[in-house]
This record gives C-alpha cells, sequence and structure tokens, in this order.
C-alpha cells in the first residue's frame, strides 16, 4: 500500500507532543479560503511555477512531451490544462522555478524514515504526525503506518478537519494516541461560505470522537471577519464545553503569508486580505475561551 | 552597592578607551624602554626567561597605573603592550631563520604558528595561595624557572600595594599579604591576573570552573553576612562587564565554563549574563545526565533570548574521550574548555590547539590538479594520500614551531600556577605541564565532502560531465558552467542530510583522519590531536585561497564552518543533520568538534520550543554528540538571508501553524520576521 504525500517534516514541534516527524498527505474535502498550503488540496499530482524564479534557460519546452510550457513574446506560459505530470520539466529546472507536488511512498518506506528520529522522539516525548490536506483521506494508509509505529513504541498523531466519514477515523483509531481536530467555525452558513463545505460531518464526528477516550487538541485558525467575533468564538467556545476529552484548544493567529503559493499552482488568491489579529486579541479570544473552562493555548 | 551598575554601565564599557594614567613619579614609555634595552645590553647572556621576567617586575613596579575609583576592581597599568611586542618581534626574528628552506605555512593548504593564544592558568592554585603564596612557593625552589617565577609574583605584589596607596582597599591589603578569603578578593585576583599573563604575552582562553571554583567563597560571604545576594550580583557586573569592555565584541570572547554539578552560583551568574545581555564573556555548560534540568532550563532560555555564543558540551562523553587520550580519569572529570571547543584538563594541560591547521577542501583542489583518474575510488585513494602529504608536512612545522616557544615566549607567570611546572623546574613552553599536547584543526569537512560526492555523482556516475569538463569550470571559476554548478548544489546529495551515499565519504575522511593524528608525537613530550570544525577566522583565510569547488563553491569564499553541513543545504532538518553527525565516531577528536545549530525564533518560540531545544541537545548527546552552540536568528542574519538566499535554502520560519521556507515569502512578508526578530 502506498501513501500520496506533499511534504514531510523533521524536528516538527508544534504538531502534537515533543519533537515530531510530519507527514503532509494529499487531497482535502475542504477549501479553506486561507489555506496556507493550497497544493495539499487537490489528490492529484501537480506542477507548480513561480515566474520570479524562472531563468528562461527554455529547457522545460524542450522537454515537456505535451507542450504544456511555451514562451510567448519573452513570457512563460504554463497551460496546466495540457500537463500530465510526468515531471521531466521539474526534473531540469535547476533554478526550482517548477516544483513538484505529490509523491507516492510505501508503508514501510513511511515507517523507516519515521523510524530515523526514534531517539528524538524518546526523548522529548514525541512522535509521528500525519498531516494534510486531510490524512484521514487515506485513513487506510496512516493505520498501516501507525500499526507498524506502535509496535515500536512510537506515539502516533492525527492532525485532521474532521471532513471525512466517520468509518475513516475508526480505521485509525486503534493506533492514534491522539488527535489535532480544526475547528474553524460551528455557524454551518458561515462555515460553507469559507470553508467550502458544511460543518455538519465534522461536528457530528469531533462529538462521536470525544466519546472514545482519545486526547483531542482543537485548533482554530483565528480569522478575522470570519470567527474573531464574540459570537462565533463564544458558540464555540459553547460547543466545546459540552465534550470531554479536549485536552486543549491552540488558537492559531491568522497571517495572509504565502500567497505566492496560490500564483505557483495558477490558482485564484482566495486569501482574505485583512490584518493579522494583534497578540492583544488573540489574548483577549483566550480569556473567553477560558471561561468555557477550556485550556487553551496560542 | 544597590543597581549602581545600571547608571554606570556605559562608562564601564569605554573603561579603557583613554583611560587616564596618573603621571606621578611612575614612567613613561621612553624611559621603560631605556631602562629595558640597557637591562639587556648589560646582560646580554642572562636567560630569557629571567629577562622576561625583570621586564615583567619592571612593568609592574614603575609603569603608571590607573583607578577608577567607583570600580570594586584594580587592574590598569600602562604597560604599552612591549611584552607582546617583544613576542612578536622575536617570533618574527626566528621563524625567518627556522623556516627558511621550509616555510612554516602553505596558504590555503595548511598553517602553524607559535600558539600563545590557548594557555589557561591552574586556577585551583591562583585562589589556593594568592599571588604571595605562589611567590613564596618559587623562593622554596631553586633553579632559573623558581627564580624566574618569584620575580614575575614579586612584581604583582609590589603592583597591588601600588594600587592599594593610591586607593587604600582592604581587598588590596589582604592581596599583598595571602591568598583570597572573599568572593570580592577572589575576582579581583582573577581579573588582575587575567590581565597581568596577557601582558606576559600569553592569551588566557579560560576563566576555569566558575561556579566550582567560586562558589564557597561566595556562600561563606553570604552566611557570615558579609555580602547580600544582590550585591554578588553588583560585583559580578562589574566583573563581566570587563571582558566585554576589553574587546568591546570585535575579538574572541573570554569562556567561562559551568556544570555539570551546578550550585548557588551557576544560577547567579546565568542570572546576571542574561541581565546584562552581552557577547563578552562566553558561558560554555558541561551537561551531564544528571545536569539539574532547571539549569539546563535556565540556559536554554538564555540561548532562546539571544545569548548564542553559549557552548554546551558533552560531559560524560568529553571524560571517557580524555581518557582514552591518556589522561587518568581524575584528570579527565576536571577538564575544561580552552578556547572555543577544545577540551583540556584543568591546570595541567598545554593544549596548544590552535597551533596548526589544515584544510580538507583544499586537499580535492589538489587532488583534481594533479591527476586524471578512472573510477571514484582511485581518486578517493589520492585524495586520503593527500591528506597525508599535508599532515606530515604540518606536524613537522608544528614540532619546530614548539621548540621555538623557548625562546621566543617563555611564560613564568603562567608557569608559575602549575604545580608540575614548578615541580619539575621546566617552562610551560619547555614541556613543564603535565600534559602537553598539540591540536591539528582539520577544516572544510562539509566543502570537501560535498565535492567528493559531486565528484563522485556528476563524473562517474551520472556522467554529467568529464573530470576535465569539470577541471576547466573549476578553473574557470564556474563563468559559462552555471548549469553544472547548480547541477552540482541542487542534484547532489550533501553531507548533514543523513544520506549514506555522502555520509560514508565523510566517515573515510574522519577515520583516516583520527588514525593519522593522533598519537603522532609533537616536540614537548605529547601528541597531537585531531579537532574538526573551523571558526569563521580559518574558514575564511583558508577559502581565500582555494579555487572553486565541486560543491559549486565560488573561488576565494568562505568554506563552511565547523563540522555541519554547507550552509542552508541541510534541508532535511535538524534531526537528520545530527543523524549525519553522529555517525562520526566524534571521539577521534579529541581537541574539539561542534554542531551549529540554526534556529528561527518562532520555531522554537514558548515552552513546547524550550523542550524542542533541550531535547535536542540530549538526543545529540546520547548520539555521541560532543558539543552544540546554536544560532537563534536574530534581524542582522534575517536581513542576510534577504541578500543571500541560496546560503538560508533550508530556514523555515512558522505561520498560522505552517512552518514555510523564509525563501518563499516576499518581501514585505520576510520583512514582517525581521522585525519580529528585533523584537526579542
Ligand atoms: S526550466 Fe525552469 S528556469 Fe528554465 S524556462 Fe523552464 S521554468 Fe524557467
Ligand atoms: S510535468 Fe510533464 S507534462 Fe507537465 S509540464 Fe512538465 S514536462 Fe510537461
Amino acid at each position: 500500500m502506498t501513501g500520496f504525500y506533499l511534504n514531510i517534516k523533521r524536528f516538527a514541534v508544534h504538531d502534537g507532543p515533543g519533537i515530531r516527524t510530519t507527514i503532509f498527505l494529499k487531497g482535502c474535502p475542504l477549501k479553506c479560503k486561507w489555506c496556507h498550503n493550497p497544493e495539499s488540496i487537490s489528490p492529484k499530482a501537480e506542477v507548480g511555477f513561480l515566474n520570479h524564479k524562472c531563468i528562461a534557460c527554455g529547457k522545460c519546452v524542450e522537454l515537456c512531451p505535451n507542450t504544456a510550457h511555451n514562451f510567448l513574446n519573452g513570457k512563460h506560459l504554463f497551460d496546466r490544462s495540457k500537463c500530465t505530470q510526468c515531471g521531466k520539466c521539474v526534473e531540469v529546472c535547476l533554478p526550482e522555478a517548477l516544483e513538484y507536488y505529490g509523491y507516492k511512498i510505501s508503508v514501510d518506506k513511511a515507517v523507516d524514515l519515521i523510524l530515523e528520529d526514534k531517539i528524538f522522539y524518546d526523548n522529548s516525548g514525541g512522535g509521528a504526525t500525519f498531516s494534510g490536506g486531510e490524512p484521514l483521506l487515506q485513513a487506510e494508509f496512516c493505520a498501516e503506518v501507525f500499526k507498524a509505529l506502535r509496535a515500536e513504541k512510537i506515539h502516533c498523531v492525527i492532525d485532521t478537519s474532521g471532513a471525512v466519514k466517520w468509518k475513516n477515523f475508526e480505521t485509525v483509531l486503534p493506533y492514534t494516541n491522539m488527535f489535532l481536530y480544526d475547528l474553524k467555525h460551528v455557524d454551518e452558513k458561515r462555515h460553507l461560505q469559507h470553508v467550502g463545505g458544511s460543518n455538519r460531518l465534522i461536528l457530528e464526528n469531533l462529538e462521536r470522537l470525544s466519546k472514545c477516550n482519545i486526547p483531542i487538541e482543537i485548533r482554530i485558525p483565528v480569522i478575522p471577519g470570519f470567527n474573531m467575533d464574540i459570537e462565533s468564538i463564544n458558540a464555540i467556545g459553547e460547543t466545546l464545553s459540552q465534550l470531554s476529552n479536549i485536552t486543549t484548544v491552540q488558537l492559531l493567529t491568522y497571517h495572509d503569508f504565502g500567497r505566492s503559493k496560490f500564483e505557483a499552482l495558477g490558482k485564484p488568491n482566495t486569501m482574505p486580505k485583512v490584518k493579522a489579529p494583534l497578540v492583544e486579541q488573540m489574548s483577549d479570544l483566550a480569556d473567553k475561551l477560558e471561561k468555557f473552562t477550556l485550556k487553551i493555548k496560542y | 552597592m544597590p543597581e549602581k551598575f545600571k547608571t554606570v554601565r556605559k562608562g564601564l564599557e569605554q573603561q579603557y578607551q583613554d583611560i587616564k594614567f596618573i603621571h606621578d613619579s611612575s614612567w613613561s614609555k621612553i624611559e621603560l624602554e631605556k631602562a629595558i634595552a640597557e637591562h639587556r645590553s648589560k646582560n646580554p647572556d642572562e636567560a630569557y626567561i629571567i629577562s622576561k621576567a625583570w621586564i615583567f617586575k619592571l612593568l609592574c613596579e614603575k609603569a603608571r597605573i590607573a583607578i577608577d575609583e567607583g570600580d570594586y576592581f584594580v587592574d590598569k597599568l600602562e604597560h604599552h603592550n612591549l611584552m607582546i611586542i617583544l613576542k612578536n618581534q622575536r617570533i618574527r626574528d626566528k621563524s625567518i631563520i627556522e623556516f627558511k628552506d621550509s616555510p612554516a605555512s602553505e596558504p590555503g593548504v595548511f598553517g602553524t604558528v607559535v600558539d600563545t593564544s590557548h594557555t589557561c592558568p591552574d586556577w585551583k592554585n591562583l585562589l589556593k595561595y594568592g599571588f604571595v603564596g605562589l611567590r613564596d612557593r618559587a623562593m622554596s625552589k631553586t633553579g632559573e624557572l623558581a627564580k624566574a617565577v618569584s620575580m614575575v609574583y614579586d612584581g604583582v605584589i609590589a603592583l597591588i600595594k601600588r594600587y592599594n596607596e593610591i586607593s587604600p582597599r582592604q581587598v588590596l591589603i589582604n592581596l599583598s599579604e595571602g591568598p583570597p578569603q572573599t568572593f570580592h578578593e577572589a575576582l579581583q585576583v582573577a581579573y588582575l591576573y587575567n590581565e597581568l599573563q596577557e601582558m606576559e604575552g600569553e592569551e588566557i582562553r579560560s576563566m576555569g570552573r566558575f561556579d566550582l571554583l567560586y562558589n564557597d567563597l561566595y556562600l561563606a560571604d553570604l552566611k557570615a553576612g558579609r555580602l547580600t545576594r544582590d550585591q554578588a550580583k553588583e560585583l559580578l557586573k562589574y566583573f563581566f562587564i570587563k571582558f566585554y569592555a576589553k574587546t568591546l565584541g570585535k575579538r574572541f570572547g573570554k569562556p567561562f565554563l559551568f556544570g555539570h554539578d551546578v550550585n548557588e552560583l551557576s544560577y547567579l551568574a546565568f542570572e546576571v549574563f542574561q541581565e546584562m545581555h552581552i557577547v563578552d564573556p562566553k558561558f560554555h555548560v558541561r551537561l551531564s545526565e544528571n545536569t539539574d534540568k532547571k539549569f539546563l532550563t535556565q540556559v536554554v532560555e538564555c540561548i532562546k533570548s539571544g545569548c548564542t555564543s553559549i557552548v554546551i558540551v558533552n560531559n560524560d562523553k568529553q571524560i571517557d574521550m580524555l581518557c582514552e587520550n591518556g589522561k587518568t580519569r581524575e584528570d579527565a572529570e576536571d577538564y575544561i574548555l580552552i578556547g572555543c571547543y577544545e577540551p583540556a584538563v584543568a591546570g595541567k594541560e598545554m593544549n596548544w590547539s590552535g597551533g596548526a591547521f589544515m584544510n580538507l577542501a583544499k586537499a580535492v583542489e589538489l587532488v583534481l590538479d594533479a591527476d586524471n583518474y578512472d573510477s571514484f575510488d582511485e581518486l578517493m585513494d589520492a585524495y586520503i594520500k593527500e591528506l597525508d602529504v599535508i599532515f606530515t608536512k604540518l606536524a613537522d612545522r608544528s614540532r619546530r614551531q614548539e621548540l621555538l616557544w623557548p625562546e621566543v615566549n617563555p611564560a613564568p607567570l603562567l608557569s608559575g600556577t602549575m604545580d608540575s611546572c614548578m615541580e619539575q623546574g621546566l617552562d610551560v613552553s619547555q614541556g613543564g605541564a603535565e600534559y602537553n599536547t598539540s591540536g591539528c584543526i582539520c577544516a572544510g569537512i562539509a566543502n570537501a565532502v560535498d565535492s567528493l560526492m559531486a565528484i563522485k555523482q556528476l563524473v562517474f556516475e551520472d556522467k554529467t560531465c568529464s573530470i576535465d569538463e569539470l577541471k576547466i569550470a573549476l578553473e574557470a571559476n564556474w563563468e559559462g558552467y552555471e548549469e553544472l554548478r547548480l547541477t552540482a548544489i541542487k542534484r547532489v546529495p550533501k553531507w548533514g542530510n543523513n544520506d549514506s551515499r555522502v555520509d560514508s565519504i565523510a566517515l573515510r575522511i574522519t577515520d583516516f583522519l583520527g588514525e593519522r593524528i593522533n598519537n603522532e608525537p609533537n616536540a614537548r613530550g605529547g601528541v597531537f590531536q585531531a579537532a574538526l570544525y573551523a571558526i569563521s577566522v580559518t574558514a575564511q583565510t583558508f577559502g581565500a585561497d582555494t579555487g572553486a569547488l565541486p560543491d559549486g563553491r565560488l573561488a576565494g569564499t568562505s568554506l563552511t564552518m565547523n563540522t555541519g553541513a554547507s550552509p542552508g543545504l541541510d534541508k532535511n532538518g535538524l534531526t537528520s543533520l545530527i543523524n549525519s553527525v553522529t555517525k562520526i565516531d566524534l571521539a577521534q577528536f579529541p581537541s574539539g568538534t561542534v554542531l551549529d545549530i540554526m534556529l528561527h525564533p518562532s520555531a522554537v518560540a514558548g515552552q513546547e520550543g524550550t523542550d524542542a531545544i533541550i531535547s535536542i541537545i540530549r538526543s545529540l548527546f546520547a548520539k555521541g554528540g560532543m558539543a552544540i552552540q546554536f544560532n537563534i536568528f536574530d534581524a542582522d542574519i534575517l536581513r542576510d538571508a534577504q541578500k543571500n538566499p541560496e546560503n538560508y535554502a533550508s530556514l523555515q520560519v512558522r505561520v498560522c501553524g505552517w512552518n514555510v521556507r523564509f525563501n518563499d515569502l516576499s518581501i514585505e512578508e520576510q520583512n514582517i520576521f525581521v522585525a519580529k526578530a528585533e523584537m526579542v
């Protein structure tokens, strides 16, 4: 069995306890406007192109079997509709103007790779995390890897948006030590508008998961104009206060950084152009949420 | 003395600029020089160590002094660097003759010097005996060294009395009569000694195990009610600021060593250090499994707040290594770090650790120039042979430098602190210390390994180019061969990423170096010891004389510092870097190694970040790492990253729960991180 991933990050210190290796799996059912990793959304391989890094060497034009790359009046045009993601152009593009998103990895290889850093997990109480995209779209792969890791006593975490069928949770549950669970909004309409999907499934799954006796850390990206207002935050607090096994709530400060990634993918930039929340505002939100007897980190 | 320091800090930082020496009956530079010249012409046959002692004493008795009434310490003597000038003259004169036919250094390849800049006295003896006790011990002995030692310590005592005449202080009266009895007196001894040994011409590169040496006096003062904790902090601030004032942060800092067993003074000193936020002195830490976690946390917090000069060493492994290299366990346990990272036995070892350097990267260039090769194995064998040739020359020259030492710079003040020198009647320059080792610093490991890997892959495996094409490209400093250069940089695996293809090359080199260098006899009855690091001066000087290299490095640019990956090329992250480096048996480098770690403050923010750093240190040490230092990116480094993005390809910052490559951010976004780093 293979997994389909975007990126592997070692020495990850914010994706669960301790020092971890995080594998970002590709493919996501949601389309958050503020997504910082738009290249993780599509479940297929993609080729990114960063115009400002291109030195116009013409190699990609020469090599592409589908004439997806062209120069017109000195301007590099990349016609993604023709691209079959063969990767040849990426290989020859030394300035790294072209980048490949999406690689296959076998269970064994993923396990070996994660085990390389075992000593760091042991010393820090860390382990392995599957993030994404939405890792539970590849729940069986996650489960296989975790099964092998648990045999080595490695702590296993899933970082999920919750927007998958409950059965996918069930697949990984026996091998998972902890969930990081994104919660953006409890209001369905707002959620639909900004996240590109309903939150009903997310909330349902969260409720069920909270009864499984497994620690859950909630993560809330704090986005001005979306969920920073008192009602939204109170509603989130209210919902969470009804649930068990919520160990902490982590507030993530929104920045509209990384816009170039949308450009690289030839996708319209949907990141809201709003000012990042101030430290005082974040601490204010934390105070509000603490009233619901939640433990807050930000 | 509450908080006076704050108000006078600026002045104290400038205390060595435009010193107002007292013009009384003491002597001007001309008078001093005249007296020295007369003495030497009247005594042409006098042993040089005695002449030196005579000059030392003369300066103590006659040169002008200065005292700041508001300072808790006295230390200023207008010696005009006369002894250092004399040393340099003698080194120059004797070297010209000695190295007439075989140069002491080959630019870019290796270098040797008379190393008078890596010494450490026996601080324990200084505190135990005081200046008077050391003088008396010398007087009870016979021979040239004993005579010279009693002369110089007589000089020191005379100087203390002169200070006391101008500014009467109980501390000075006590020190002119016996050993230090209080914390204040002990610090006065340490600083004055430091000044005077450097006047004599040997740089002190360790102030010793500070918490161990001074804690008893500190506690006794507290108990007797002579001193409060706050007063002790104030004293320490006046004391530490002198080291900064001396260099203004522009030269090597003065190392102080802490741990591994910590005490009240360890905490107090770090508290002061963090409050002062200065680049000099440098604090180093011996860390063992049992070192108090609370202390380690304080050290890490200090690092995170920007005190990036702190080196942390693996206590237990260092001790084992020293034992393997001929030290008794008892001595090994009392090791210090002399200079940057070089372990040595406190008060008993002259480790000459900066006496010889060789350039591992240049050897690649030499091997390529020398011949053509049919296989990578053949080339690799030739490379190892080249290292052997270089080290053989280096060892010969370094031994000859050692033999010059007694002639150019005997060191009675320093020798007078050491038991073994006094027992044998031998100056440190004559091998009087108990252990007399010589360092051989091997620089440029990352460039060497990456270059060899590039040749292996591009020429022999992928056949991207022929060896001749590669040579032509290097000859042209890669000009016109940008594609090949980028291929070498981006498509060849790099040292420091836990990739066995390239790490195996590193191991072959380091195994050879350890085998060849360690235990080669030196000229003072000791042996050579390999070191695997390059401080920035070494990396730059060697780099200036190294041509373009197959790893893509341009001619004349700096080599990669120390032991880790080349800048920005540790793309697999910190843990992989550590996994690579610890494949090397680092105990093969008893004269030191260090791993540099670069981190953006946002990546190690909060308690999680502190815990992560601690785990990194613990994991590195569990894997056999010897020493680590952290570089938390400050605003200047980030600005440099904006200018030279290729050097920082692996730098990540944290954005809204995601790690992002710094290079992928727009300029405006990057600027926000620069500003953030400025706020730390
Ligand atoms: S290969 Fe890369 S640099 Fe060359 S034209 Fe294509 S995108 Fe630009
Ligand atoms: S990935 Fe293949 S098909 Fe797509 S643009 Fe590149 S070369 Fe053409």
